[in-house]
This record gives structure tokens, C-alpha cells and sequence, in this order.
């Protein structure tokens, strides 16, 4: 390789998909060099696997507005940045982002190496052609470029190496994977998979597939079932890219990672076809940097990427690198609805005590049933909903035990007390074009970057879906002679179920879409976006599994392209 | 002007005992000993107390009041230590020290009415009766519990409440009194093995 660059590939993010980004080019022999915004993971320090409260300050008993609120207002919306695990998110003063007043949106983002992958929640299942041809199907919007037959073999190499624990279910609408065995259901939610298949033909009730090892791999025990993975995870038996993908490409010697150095642009050559490198800022020193590199794969989360290419404005691309040709960049921000659920009581397993409940970080899964066929449903696409019973330390029902003294303590002790259950579904929203992402040409964040300005409502289908979640939560608990006590029927504020996607959207042709079907933007030939930010649609699964997937068909092309000196 | 007491203990004011003083400077019923207890006026905005040494919230008094009132709520017994070997009101402390105002009102005053309403009823504070006249004066309160209706008897919801949540954030809830099993490393995971639910 030439030393007119600086490396053979940039490679912007250091999570799922920029740690997979940077061991597949590694491997393959090019020179890589990873930037990250965020500080460098150090595990003895950042995590507090076997941690007790008594151990923390504060024993994790204040709310997270409460203690993280001041610097991470929006961050400590999300449920993991608490007392444990808040180092994980991003400081929010430093960071931020506008919104158009009447449509809030919860943007989050992962604070050290690693990204979001230190704190996901590890739900990972495969898109199907029911997701990815839905506008065949509905006649609403675009198919994505791509079906489930080209992404087959790339799930089957991510899951092979990251390890995907579950159950092989034969169902055409969530097909299956490479799975490690699959973990065991509580006494509720067997009374609840048995209730609901009596019931319903066309629904079903699994074992989450999870990203958490049943067995072990290189480098990483099996799971231990001691709960809480957000806390971190200091036998790597879960899924980041910190504990797997990222030693991978460090073991190859040709990989760099380089911290604390966000990335503010992609800089196009004298060539407008070519990129020449990038210019990030050290967030420490605030000294600008520029890298030289014969590719660019963008893999900095959905909206962090898009606001590189809008950021890398020049006389070329007056709107942003690759919105030239259609003009969509930042355009059809999508994700799911989510927060729709309920949650109650189990009372006919009382007898049955807590088993180490809470120590299997997984849960159960009911995958998509709605519209697999005309439904004549008042919305379209559709719904999965995940669930769990599972005991915590104290009784269910703690609050109503009476009483104080010896006798209470007698009584917490004893307890034979329902189990507690929650359903809650995630669901497909539908892309539209007034769904964006844009820059707010008057905030620049602590670095001097313009921020992103999001704005993201939802649309009537939305609702309607919800209204259906919900119907089918409650007579899915009724059916298992669940007790509900609480329900939530409203989605919850847009960007805090963390799954966004879309504003840099695949697609067949340059006048319809921001990349091409190997995620390479129609108008400069070594851009590569392989994140979130290229979906056409979210689909129903939860999306980091495909991205990833997307990631590894990307970089086959991007070797090819070495390999036939395009690059 | 205060004199000195006539026998009764505690100084007068103009001839008037200290207890029916605050009561009329409060706006607080006459209290019926022993059938009824002292309510008290909830006070939105108090002057700033600041905390003995040592503390970060609580006066010297108030804090032992809590050590009292957590360790008659949660008792060491023969299944485990209470809530003073657990630390509890030493939590209380650190926790008021950085919470909401509104907590730490209810806090300070829901204590000072615990005092008041022993001094009522024997003459004492709440740390100087024995304990005994300690839980007597929680059941009273605890009777109301499911639907208080007094601030005191919602004062202790709160207190009983605290308290069992914090001890059982502690060492000695967890381990030595609920030996909970979680948290920890196992070899597998063996969920619902029971073919009644179909396994």
C-alpha cells in the first residue's frame, strides 16, 4: 500500500458496527484506524458486574435526573444511567442537540469506547422479507435494495462470532439463526407460552434471542447469570464490541484506535468523487486534526453519522456530502414505538420462590403476528412484543405486607407472594420524508461542531399501532390469568426506546436514495455508511443484529474494490 | 418570663407549661393523653438547620431519634442485626444531605412530631422512652397504614418504608438476613423445571 495515506481506512465509531468495520479490514490486511468520540473503557474502573448498593454512594436510590440531571438531562431519561453504569452515557452539555419545540426526541449516545454495546439490552434477531420487501407487500414507500437471501450469509458470520444464544422456531416472519442453546423460561412465562399457544395458532411465545453466551468462545466465558449486563461484564459474555470485535481487529496489528477524537467532516479531495480523509477534533486538547485514507466507512450511530456527511458542506455539496443526488440525507429518521406496555402480578405461581430470577438477563419474546396477511387492521406493518416473569430479591408485594418489627422481617422472609410480569411491544413506525434530521446552523456543541436539529413526530398509523399493542397485550394476559396492574397505551417520547435509524437511506437508484446497495454513497465512491443511518426502514426486530450484518456485506465490497484497484 | 419548673420538670413560661405554649403558638388541638395523638401543623418553609459534626443533615437529636425510630421499624432479633448495625439512619443522613426539599421537610418535621407526640404521652423524648413505648407508639401510627390519614401516621409510611429499603440495600439485609442467592456466579441457569407448567 502507498504511504500517500495516512491509513488504508478510517473508520469512524467504535461500536457494533464500527468494531466489526475495523476487524473485517484488518483482517483482510488493510491499515486501519478507528476514531472514537467518546474516552477510552477501562473495565476495573467503568464496571460494577458483582457491585452491591451498599457499595455505592448513594445505593443506587436516587432517580437518575436526580444525581446526572445537571450534565446529562436527556441521558438520565434512559433507565441504565443510573448510579452503576451513568459513565457509560455521553455528557449532554457538552453534546448538544435541538429539537423543534412541540416534538421532543430523546437522542442517546454511549460515552466511552465501545458506545452503546457497553449498555444494550442484547435483544438480537434477524429481519425478515416480510421488513425488508414490506412496501411490496403494503404498498407504502420503497423496498429496501437488498432481501433476506443477500444478508443470510452475513447473520450467519456475525452471529457465528459474537455468539447468539436462542431457540430454533421455524417462523418465516423472524427467521432463525446459528444459536448457542437457548436459556430457560421462569414457571410464569411457561404458563404464559403454554396459555398463549392453546389460545392462538398464529402466535407464539420464545426465549429471547440474546447476544449472551451459552457457551463459551475465545476470549469470553459463558454467561453466569449474575444479571444486570448493563453494569458491565468482566468475563465479556455478552455482546460488545470492546469484549470481542475490537480485540479481533487489534489481534491483526493493523488496527488503531484513537479516543477521544470526534470526527467533525469527510474531506473530499480535488477529485469530488473521492474522499481524502477527515478532520476530528481532539475533545480534550480541542486541536484539529485531518487523516489522510483511501476509505471512510461512517459507523457513528444513525444521527452522529448523518451529521459528519451534513457537517462536510463544501462548494461540491452544498447540502452535505451525498445529498446530491437525491437530496434525502437526513431525511426518513425512523424507529420503533415503544413504551407501550403492561405489568402486574402472576398470582398462580406464588408457591414457586425467587430461583435466581433475575440473574438471567434475557427475557421472552413474542415475535410479529399482525399483518403476515391482509388483516383488514386499521394500521400498517407490524408488532413484537417482549416480556418477563421474573422475581426480584424482595417480594412482589412488599409495599402491602403490614406491619413493622420482627413480624415484617418474618413476613419478607417468607413470603410466598405472585411474581411480578411485564409485556411491553415494539413496533414498526412508518418512514416518512418529514421525519429528518438537519443541521442547527446556530448551536455548535462544545467542540464547535454544528449539532444536529431532529425533528420526529409520530404519525397516525403510530397510534393506531399502539392502540392494537395494547389490545393484544391485554388479552394475551388475560389468557394467562395475568392480574394487570398498570398499562400504558400512549408511545413513549420519540428516541427513547434507542433504536433510530434511516436519514442516509439505502436504496436502487442516486435520485431515491443517499447510498447504494453496498452501503457506498451514490456520489463519492470511498464513503461508506454502514450503521443505522442506512436503513430504509426499521422493521419490527430489534435493529443492531442487521446493521452489523450490513456492516460485513459492506466491507466484502470494500475489499473488492482493493482488490480490483478501484480503491 | 420563665421561671423555674414547680415540680412538674421543664421551665415555664409565664406560668404556662412549654407543651400547651407550642400547642397554641402551632394551632394544635389540646391533646387527650393517651387517646388521641398530637397532630401538627405542616410547616412548608423552615429555617436551615445545620447538620452536627459529623453528619451531613441531621442534628445530634435527630439523628439519634432516627436510630431509634429505624431500629424499632427493623429490630435485630434472632434471624439477623436490625437497622443501627445495617447503618440505615447513617444512610438516612448522607441521603437527606443531597434530596429534595420536600423530603427533607418531611423528614425533619415528621420527627420532631414523633418527639411531640412522646412528650405528650410520657413526658419524654422518642430516644428516651423505652423501647417497648417505642413500638407501642409505631403500632399506633402502623394501624393507619394502608390508608393514613394524619401527616404522622403518613410519616410513618415513609419511615417504614425508607427503612426497609435501605436495609435491604445493605450488607446485612441481603446477605445475613435475606441470604439472597442473586448477584453471583453460576454455572447455569435452570428457570422453570416443573412439568405442571409445562416443562
Amino acid at each position: 500500500m502507498s504511504s500517500k495515506y495516512d491509513y488504508d481506512a478510517i473508520v469512524v465509531g467504535s461500536g457494533a458496527t464500527g468494531g466489526w468495520a475495523a476487524k473485517e479490514l484488518a483482517e483482510a490486511g488493510l491499515t486501519v484506524l478507528i476514531l472514537e468520540s467518546g474516552g477510552p473503557l477501562n473495565p476495573l474502573e467503568h464496571f460494577h458486574q458483582h457491585t452491591w448498593p451498599y457499595e455505592l454512594k448513594y445505593g443506587n436510590k436516587f432517580s437518575n435526573e436526580w444525581l446526572w440531571g445537571k450534565r446529562k438531562p436527556i441521558q438520565s431519561k434512559v433507565w441504565a444511567c443510573d448510579e452503576y453504569s451513568h459513565h457509560f452515557f455521553i455528557d449532554d452539555i457538552d453534546n448538544p442537540y435541538t429539537t423543534p419545540k412541540d416534538s421532543p426526541y430523546v437522542w442517546v449516545r454511549g460515552a466511552l469506547v465501545g458506545g452503546r454495546t457497553n449498555v444494550w439490552g442484547r435483544q438480537t434477531y434477524r429481519m425478515s422479507d416480510y421488513e425488508l420487501k414490506a412496501a411490496s407487500i403494503d404498498g407504502y414507500d420503497v423496498d429496501w435494495p437488498i432481501s433476506y437471501s443477500d444478508l443470510a450469509p452475513y447473520y450467519d458470520k456475525v452471529e457465528d462470532f459474537i455468539g447468539v444464544s436462542g431457540s430454533k422456531e421455524r417462523l418465516a416472519q423472524l427467521p432463525d439463526g446459528n444459536f448457542l442453546p437457548p436459556m430457560q423460561m421462569t414457571c410464569g412465562e411457561r404458563l404464559l407460552k403454554k396459555a398463549v399457544e392453546t389460545k392462538w395458532r398464529d402466535r407464539r411465545v420464545i426465549i429471547g434471542r440474546t447476544a449472551n453466551l451459552t457457551a463459551p468462545k475465545p476470549g469470553r466465558e459463558a454467561c453466569h447469570y449474575s444479571g444486570n449486563c448493563y453494569r458491565g461484564c468482566l468475563t465479556w459474555s455478552f455482546f460488545s464490541s470492546p469484549g470481542s470485535t475490537l480485540p479481533a481487529a487489534f489481534a491483526t496489528g493493523k488496527a488503531k484506535l484513537r479516543p477521544n477524537s470526534i470526527v467533525r467532516r469527510v474531506i473530499v479531495g480535488k477529485n469530488a468523487r473521492r474522499a481524502s480523509g477527515v478532520e476530528f477534533i481532539d475533545t480534550l486538547s480541542k486541536q484539529s486534526y485531518k487523516v489522510s485514507a483511501r476509505v471512510v466507512v461512517l459507523a457513528a450511530s444513525t444521527i452522529a453519522s448523518t451529521r459528519i456527511l451534513l457537517n462536510s458542506k463544501s462548494r461540491e455539496y452544498p447540502n452535505g456530502l451525498g445529498n446530491n443526488s437525491s437530496g434525502l440525507l437526513g431525511k426518513y429518521l425512523t424507529g420503533h414505538v415503544h413504551s407501550v406496555w403492561a405489568t402486574g402480578l402472576v398470582p398462580q405461581v406464588a408457591k414457586y420462590r425467587y430461583d435466581n430470577d433475575d440473574g438471567r438477563a434475557n427475557q421472552i419474546y413474542i415475535p410479529r403476528f399482525r399483518n403476515l396477511r391482509p388483516e383488514g387492521k386499521s394500521f400498517l406493518r407490524g408488532y413484537g412484543i417482549e416480556g418477563a416473569v421474573k422475581r426480584k430479591m424482595l417480594p412482589t408485594t412488599i409495599t402491602r405486607i403490614p406491619g413493622f418489627g420482627s413480624e415484617f422481617k418474618h413476613a419478607v422472609r417468607e413470603a410466598e407472594d405472585p411474581a411480578p410480569f411485564w409485556l411491553s411491544a415494539f413496533g414498526e413506525v412508518l418512514p416518512s420524508v418529514n421525519n429528518k434530521v438537519e443541521l442547527d446552523d446556530k448551536v455548535v456543541d462544545a467542540f464547535g461542531i454544528p449539532v444536529p436539529r431532529i425533528d420526529f413526530k409520530y404519525s397516525d398509523n403510530e397510534k393506531r399501532m399502539a392502540e392494537d399493542m395494547m389490545e393484544s397485550i391485554l388479552e394475551i394476559a388475560d389468557a394467562a390469568k395475568f392480574e394487570v396492574l398498570t398499562q400504558r397505551t400512549s408511545p413513549g417520547t420519540p428516541g427513547l426506546c434507542v433504536h433510530e435509524v434511516g436519514t442516509a437511506r439505502m436504496g436502487h437508484s442516486p435520485s431515491t436514495s443517499v447510498l447504494n446497495k453496498h452501503n457506498c454513497t451514490w456520489d463519492v465512491d470511498n464513503v461508506y455508511v454502514t450503521d443505522g443511518a442506512c436503513y430504509v426502514s426499521v422493521g419490527v426486530q430489534n435493529p443492531t443484529l442487521t446493521m452489523m450484518a450490513l456492516t460485513v456485506r459492506a466491507c466484502e465490497h470494500i475489499l473488492y474494490q482493493f482488490r480490483t484497484g478501484n480503491l | 418570663m420563665i421561671t423555674e419548673d414547680e415540680g412538674d420538670g421543664g421551665l415555664y413560661f409565664n406560668g404556662e407549661r412549654p407543651q400547651s405554649v407550642a400547642r397554641r403558638v402551632l394551632g394544635i388541638q389540646e391533646a387527650i393523653a393517651g387517646e388521641s395523638l398530637v397532630e401538627s401543623v405542616v410547616e412548608k418553609s423552615i429555617p436551615s438547620i445545620a447538620p452536627a459534626p459529623g453528619l451531613n443533615f441531621f442534628t445530634d437529636h435527630e439523628f439519634r431519634t432516627a436510630y431509634e425510630l429505624t431500629e424499632c421499624i427493623i429490630p435485630t432479633d434472632s434471624s439477623s442485626p436490625g437497622a443501627k448495625t445495617a447503618g440505615v439512619a447513617a444512610f438516612l443522613d448522607r441521603y437527606l444531605a443531597i434530596a429534595q426539599q420536600d423530603e427533607q421537610i418531611s423528614w425533619r418535621l415528621g420527627l420532631q412530631s414523633i418527639d411531640k407526640t412522646s412528650q405528650s404521652l410520657l413526658g419524654q423524648a422518642f430516644i428516651e422512652i423505652e423501647v417497648s413505648h417505642q413500638e407501642e407508639l409505631l403500632s399506633r401510627l402502623a394501624k393507619a397504614e394502608m390508608n393514613p390519614k394524619s401527616e404522622l401516621e403518613k410519616f410513618f409510611v415513609i419511615a417504614k418504608r425508607f427503612t426497609w429499603d435501605a436495609y435491604y440495600r445493605s450488607a446485612i439485609g441481603i446477605h445475613h438476613e435475606l441470604r439472597y442467592r442473586g448477584n453471583s456466579y453460576n454455572r447455569e441457569f435452570r428457570g422453570c423445571q416443573h412439568p405442571e407448567h409445562g416443562f
